[in-house]
């Protein structure tokens, strides 16, 4: 079917997705450094009010972002499980014969715990808010200083954009040819692991002969549409910074001061 | 095995924003070893229909009975069912991945559980079927040219001899010439071995031509289903549907705006219609 | 008349992907001779696997004759500069509706032909307007590909060529993938941008589309067999048959009679023309 989700860009309007795509990688980027600076509980406190801030104001579902939340719950779990169970300092707060929990354990583990969520958080805000395309365009213009060292920036962009361009075409195929064999009397699903990924040959190889024509396609339509590479093009779309992106910017200064007053 | 849709309904991706309903309540039975071709525009609901009847969907609501097989919302295990139902996808050459052309004939067959000798019968049988020279047996499906894919990826569901063969859209892209080949051997194969077929196409000459049945699809619901003269002189539902007639009976019906005693339109053979015109020339002379 | 310049001229063109490993006779395209007058309308048909594609694909350049010259305008396709201001001048529109859209979105696919030309941003925004305004494509700006229909692929595919305003729009087969509504929307679309006194060059297998055009090229067994006003064409269609083409329908009706020993001579030059002579027929008796 047509509707795949491309990514975990949610379009709707809001203030975080009208901002610049490089200043929203520029936050996020920092932000998940300076969450590893926060050691006590006010600083984490601030944190989290920053990223609540931004959840309100993506107007993103914050269902969504507890969902998002699902792909991390194990390995939340799993260290706070074991700083639980293996941090011995501190006060014993609970005793039993097999197991002791002393409050080191307990604050590691809420510390480790409010990090994994904060770093879903922010990286989800950037994720809800910038569209895979405006994604592409910001980091192909904050790669470009890479292009002195002769690093494609711009055929890197065009391929990311393209590949974009084509997830959905190809999980359409996908599908087909899955049902298609399938109607043949495929069996996808008894079998062990070996079996069952050797069910698949007669899927991706149809799928690679596709991709292998559609490429040969396209390069044939760009060329016909003058597609040169890079050099002499102009671009329809252009990323301009506005006072939005720098209040942006001008709040992580003021976060970061904050938070590097209130360590200990 | 009579096949028989009862208040069945699908719906893309229940529960989430991109709910799609594209079956509604439909209502409609084929009689064992019918010709039946399925019309409506693109987004009609013809191809999850077929898609349906071929086991790879499972209905939202009701129940399709094919046989003694049931097949409703919570069917588990269709494998064997899969098994005795064809399906010729549209542009089926792109289903196409083994080494020779023999070899991916041989795929379904062999999934059947068929054995050896059986296998090596039924892949020389379906090749003759499709016109396929055995000289291209070893060769690799693709080095072939499209048309010739294209009989060979139905000469591997052909080898299936299935109770049910589905066709959804055969010959698409194919010249003239392919499509008019493709569709007599279709008519063959169904009047030999005696199967249902089901045919989806958007062509009403085909339509015309081939059925025994027609079932006319629009906006995921079965709008009229009958004989092809019984829906194709039924112009209101064809437009509304966004369908048109066949070629010779949009002919006939601009020669009967001039005629006092209109031709009928249940004529669909060009030479059917040459000899009534002659034969109202004596008749009149 | 209607004052006509030579654009487009193939001069002793010859043409194979492989010419050291075949024989001349078997090259994919033998002797083409041709011109076509600026603002033409013309389709070139012919049955799979003709050469006609390999044609098309001559006239801009992405394919180069192995012997002999293509010149549109002052240019040759045989040297790089030829190219480039042919790329300009000669638009493409391929087959696969799906497979010659470059862009995440309708508005940034129309740009990617200006961004290639390197036109300023702000004469593009006005053209990117006006090419969906051409192809009825106003308020897709944001959509995904994904989204579109099949028609309104094509339709997107044309805009992007419109953009960049070439005089000369070829269409390979653009129309082969398409459902009937599709078909007829990229038809009148086609229809249109002739009116507008663009050259409108159309590669098909349909007999019914050529008769859409003013001149009509059959391209069969890799060779130029005919090249003729389509209204010439009309009465000696039977010759379609024997390149594998379909032949219109009043047409073989008219050979059925024949066979019946009822002559209908006079020229006709399209169907309705074939139902008044039938109509006269029969009211004269």
């Amino acid at each position: 079917m047509n509707s795949v989700v491309i990514g975990q860009y949610i379009p709707i309007d809001s203030w975080l997705h009208r901002l610049d795509p490089r200043a929203k990688c520029i936050y996020v980027f920092c932000m998940l450094i300076l969450i590893f600076f926060a050691n006590n509980v006010e600083s984490y406190t601030l944190l989290l009010f920053v990223g609540l801030i931004g959840v309100v104001l993506s107007r993103v579902s914050p269902l969504l972002f507890l969902r998002s939340m699902k792909l991390i719950i194990w390995m939340i779990l799993f260290t706070t499980l074991f700083h639980l169970i293996f941090t011995q300092s501190g006060k014993i707060v609970f005793q039993t014969p097999i197991l002791t929990i002393y409050e080191e354990g307990i604050r590691q583990a809420a510390i480790i715990s409010v990090r994994f969520i904060l770093l879903m958080v922010f990286a989800s805000l950037l994720m809800f808010t910038t569209s895979p395309i405006d994604l592409t365009d910001g980091l192909e213009s904050l790669l470009s200083p890479l292009r002195r060292w002769k690093f494609p920036v711009h055929e890197f962009a065009m391929m990311m954009s393209i590949a974009l361009r084509f997830i959905p075409t190809l999980w359409a195929e996908t599908d087909k040819i899955i049902k298609a064999q399938k109607a043949r009397g495929a069996d996808f699903e008894s079998g062990n692991l070996y079996r069952r990924v050797k069910a698949y040959i007669p899927v991706l190889i149809p799928l690679m002969i596709s991709s292998f024509r559609r490429a040969e396609d396209l390069a044939t339509a760009m060329e016909a549409r003058g597609y040169v590479g890079g050099v002499g093009r102009t671009k329809l779309r252009i990323l301009s910074i506005s006072r939005s992106d720098i209040l942006l910017i001008v709040s992580f200064a003021i976060v970061a001061t904050a938070l590097f007053w209130m360590r200990r | 095995m009579e096949i028989s849709f009862k208040d069945v309904t699908y719906t893309y991706f229940t529960g989430t924003p991109f709910e799609h309903r594209a079956l509604q309540d439909i209502n409609v039975q084929f009689k064992q070893g019918t010709y039946v071709a399925v019309i409506g525009k693109t987004g009609s609901g013809k191809s999850t229909l077929v898609q349906l009847l071929a086991g790879l969907l499972l209905p939202t609501r009701g129940v399709l009975q094919v046989g003694d097989t049931r097949i409703h919302s919570r069917s588990k295990k269709l494998g064997e069912y899969r098994k005795r139902v064809g399906v010729v996808f549209q542009y089926p050459e792109h289903q196409l991945f083994e080494e020779t052309v023999a070899k991916d004939i041989a795929f379904g067959p062999n999934n059947l559980g068929c054995d050896v000798a059986e296998i090596e019968h039924r892949v020389t049988e379906a090749m003759v079927w499709m016109g396929l020279s055995p000289d291209l047996r070893d060769r690799s499906p693709f080095e072939l040219s499209g048309g010739q894919m294209r009989r060979v990826a139905i000469a591997g569901v052909l080898a299936m001899r299935p109770d049910i063969l589905i066709l959804d859209e055969p010959t698409a892209g194919l010249d003239h010439l392919g499509q008019r080949d493709l569709l007599s051997i279709l008519k063959r194969f169904h009047q030999h071995f005696g199967c249902t077929v089901v045919h989806v196409t958007h062509n009403m000459n085909e339509a015309a031509e081939l059925a025994e049945q027609v079932v006319l699809m629009s906006d995921g619901k079965v709008i009229a289903t009958g004989r092809p003269v019984e829906i194709f002189r039924n112009l209101p539902y064809l437009q509304v549907s966004g369908l048109d007639v066949p070629d010779v009976t949009k002919w006939i019906m601009s020669l009967n705006e001039k005629l006092s005693t209109p031709i009928s339109t249940e004529i669909y053979e060009l030479s059917t219609l040459a000899d009534e015109l002659v034969h109202r020339w004596r008749k009149g002379s | 008349m209607k004052h006509l310049k030579s654009l487009i001229e193939l001069s002793g063109v010859w043409f194979d992907y492989h010419p050291d490993r075949q024989m001349k006779e078997q090259w994919a395209l033998q002797d083409i001779n041709l011109t076509i007058q600026s603002g033409e309308y013309v389709v070139v048909m012919g049955p799979n696997g003709s050469g006609k594609s390999t044609f098309a694909r001559l006239l801009n350049g992405l394919f180069i004759p192995t012997e002999g010259e293509v010149r549109v305008g002052d240019f040759s396709t045989s040297n790089d500069l030829g190219r480039f201001h042919i790329r300009r001048k000669v638009g493409m529109v391929f087959q696969n509706p799906d497979n010659q859209i470059v862009a995440t979105t309708v508005r940034d696919d129309v740009a990617f032909g200006l961004e290639n030309l390197g036109v300023p941003r702000e004469e593009m925004i006005p053209r990117i307007k006006r090419s969906l305004e051409e192809v009825g494509l106003v308020g897709f700006e944001n959509r995904e590909p994904a989204h579109l229909s099949g028609g309104q692929k094509q339709r997107l595919a044309i805009a992007g060529v419109f953009a960049m305003n070439p005089e000369v729009i070829v269409f390979d087969e653009s129309t082969s993938m398409l459902d009937p509504q599709g078909r007829q929307e990229v038809r009148e679309l086609m229809k249109e941008l002739h009116q507008q006194g663009r050259t409108v060059i159309h590669i098909t297998h349909s007999a019914q589309e050529a008769f859409l055009a003013e001149r009509v090229i059959v391209i069969a067994h890799h060779r130029l067999q005919l090249d003729c006003p389509s209204r010439d064409l009309y009465n000696q269609s039977n010759l379609l048959e024997r390149w594998g083409l379909e032949v219109p329908l009043p047409i073989r009706l008219r050979a059925l009679l024949k066979e019946r020993g009822v002559e209908l001579n006079e020229p006709i030059g399209n169907s309705d023309e074939m139902v008044d002579q039938i109509w006269r027929y029969l009211s004269k008796t």
